[in-house]
C-alpha cells in the first residue's frame, strides 16, 4: 500500500514537471515562420545549417547604447533577464506579460505580430532591423526555455 | 448604565446615517461623502479661474475598438480617445515612426482605421465632462501629450517629481498605476490610490 503511494505520487510530480519545466512545444506558425527563415539564411550563407539558442541568448541581453536615448538597452530592459516572469515596459511601466512561450502558450502563435515587434522591438534596442539569422536564433532560445 | 446604552445607540445611529445622508453611492466607503465635499470644491475653484462651468456628467468609458487595443495598448494604456482632441491624435498617428523617439510602426491601413476610430471619438466630438474639462484653457498648437493639456497639468499640479518616479508610477503615461479604474474610464478622485 505504501509503495503503491508512493509511486503514485512520483508519477504525478514527474507528469506534472515534465508540463511545466520543459521547453515549450513549436506551434505550426511558428515553424513555418523558422523555416521560411532558415530558406533565406541558406541562400546567404550555404555552410548554414540551423539557428542557435546560445546566439539568441547571446543577441538577449546584447546591450546598445541608444544614440538619440543616451540609455543603455537590450531586450531584458523591458522584459526582465528571465523571459518567464511578468515584466513592465521601463519608460512607461506598462506591465507585459512573460515572454516565453513556456509559460504564455499566446506567445508567437501569429506571423503579423511577430514581425510587428521584430521590427518595433529591434529598432528601440539597436536602433536597426534585425538580421533572419538573428531573428530565428531569438525564437529558438525562447522556445527552449 | 441606561445612559451609557442610549449613547452608544445615538452614536453608532450618526456614525452609519452620516455618510447614507450625505452620500447616495454609499457603496464607496464611509469616507467617500468627505471626496465628494472635495470634488464640489475642486468644481467652485474652477469656475472662479474664469472657466466655463460644465454640467456634463456624462462619463467615459473602457476603450472598445480591439485593433486600437492591441496597436496602441501594449507598451502604454490605451488611452481613451475623448482624452486629446483631433488635431493631437493627427499629430499622433502621422508621427509613429518617431513616436516620443521610439518605433511604433504598425500596418498601414490598421493605422488608418485607428485614426478613424480616434477622430471619431476625440475630445473635440465627446460630451463627457472629463473631455470638456481637458478642452479647457488649450489654445493654439494641438499638443501630443494628454500631460500638456493645460486641464491635466492644473489637476496634477500637486504631484512632486521624486513621486512620479516612484518604480510603480514611472511616467505620465502610466495612468492606472494611481487611477486604479482609469482602463474603465473613471478617473474620480475616490478612485486613486498613490502607490508607496
Amino acid at each position: 500500500m505504501k509503495l503503491k503511494t508512493v509511486v503514485l505520487i512520483t508519477t504525478a510530480i514527474l507528469f506534472f514537471q515534465s508540463n511545466l519545466f520543459a521547453a515549450a512545444k513549436m506551434n505550426p506558425v511558428v515553424t513555418a515562420y523558422l523555416n521560411k527563415l532558415a530558406e533565406k539564411q541558406k541562400k546567404k550563407d550555404p555552410s548554414f545549417v540551423w539557428f542557435s539558442a546560445e546566439e539568441g541568448k547571446t543577441l538577449y541581453f546584447k546591450e546598445h547604447l541608444h544614440s538619440k536615448k543616451n540609455k543603455i538597452r537590450n531586450c531584458a530592459t523591458c522584459h526582465k533577464k528571465d523571459p518567464t516572469f511578468p515584466a513592465a515596459h521601463a519608460d512607461t511601466g506598462k506591465k507585459i506579460k512573460p515572454l516565453a512561450p513556456s509559460v504564455n502558450s499566446k506567445r508567437f502563435t501569429k506571423r503579423k505580430k511577430m514581425n510587428k515587434w521584430f521590427r518595433r522591438n529591434c529598432k528601440w534596442v539597436l536602433e536597426r532591423q534585425c538580421t533572419n539569422k538573428e531573428k530565428g536564433d531569438f525564437l529558438v532560445w525562447m522556445f527552449s526555455l | 448604565m441606561q445612559r451609557i446604552v442610549i449613547l452608544v445607540v445615538i452614536g453608532l445611529t450618526l456614525f452609519i446615517s452620516i455618510p447614507l445622508l450625505a452620500d447616495d453611492h454609499s457603496t464607496e466607503g464611509l469616507f467617500s461623502f468627505l471626496e465628494r465635499e472635495n470634488d464640489h470644491e475642486k468644481e467652485e475653484h474652477s469656475e472662479k479661474d474664469g472657466n466655463r462651468f460644465y454640467k456634463s456628467q456624462k462619463k467615459i468609458s473602457g476603450v472598445s475598438n480591439e485593433l486600437y487595443k492591441e496597436e496602441c495598448g501594449s507598451c502604454h494604456m490605451a488611452y481613451q480617445p475623448e482624452l486629446l482632441p483631433e488635431e493631437s491624435w493627427v499629430k499622433v498617428m502621422k508621427g509613429l515612426s518617431e513616436h516620443f523617439g521610439d518605433s511604433a510602426e504598425f500596418d498601414a491601413k490598421d493605422a488608418q482605421s485607428i485614426l478613424k476610430y480616434l477622430k471619431e471619438n476625440s475630445a473635440d466630438k465627446s460630451e463627457a465632462a472629463v473631455s470638456k474639462k481637458l478642452l479647457r484653457r488649450y489654445k493654439g498648437n494641438a499638443p501630443l501629450r494628454i500631460s500638456q493639456l493645460p486641464y491635466f497639468i492644473h489637476e496634477h499640479d500637486e504631484i512632486r517629481a521624486n513621486v512620479l518616479k516612484r518604480p510603480k508610477i514611472k511616467s505620465w503615461a502610466n495612468c492606472a498605476a494611481c487611477h486604479r479604474m482609469a482602463l474603465q474610464g473613471d478617473y474620480s478622485e475616490r478612485n486613486i490610490k498613490i502607490p508607496r
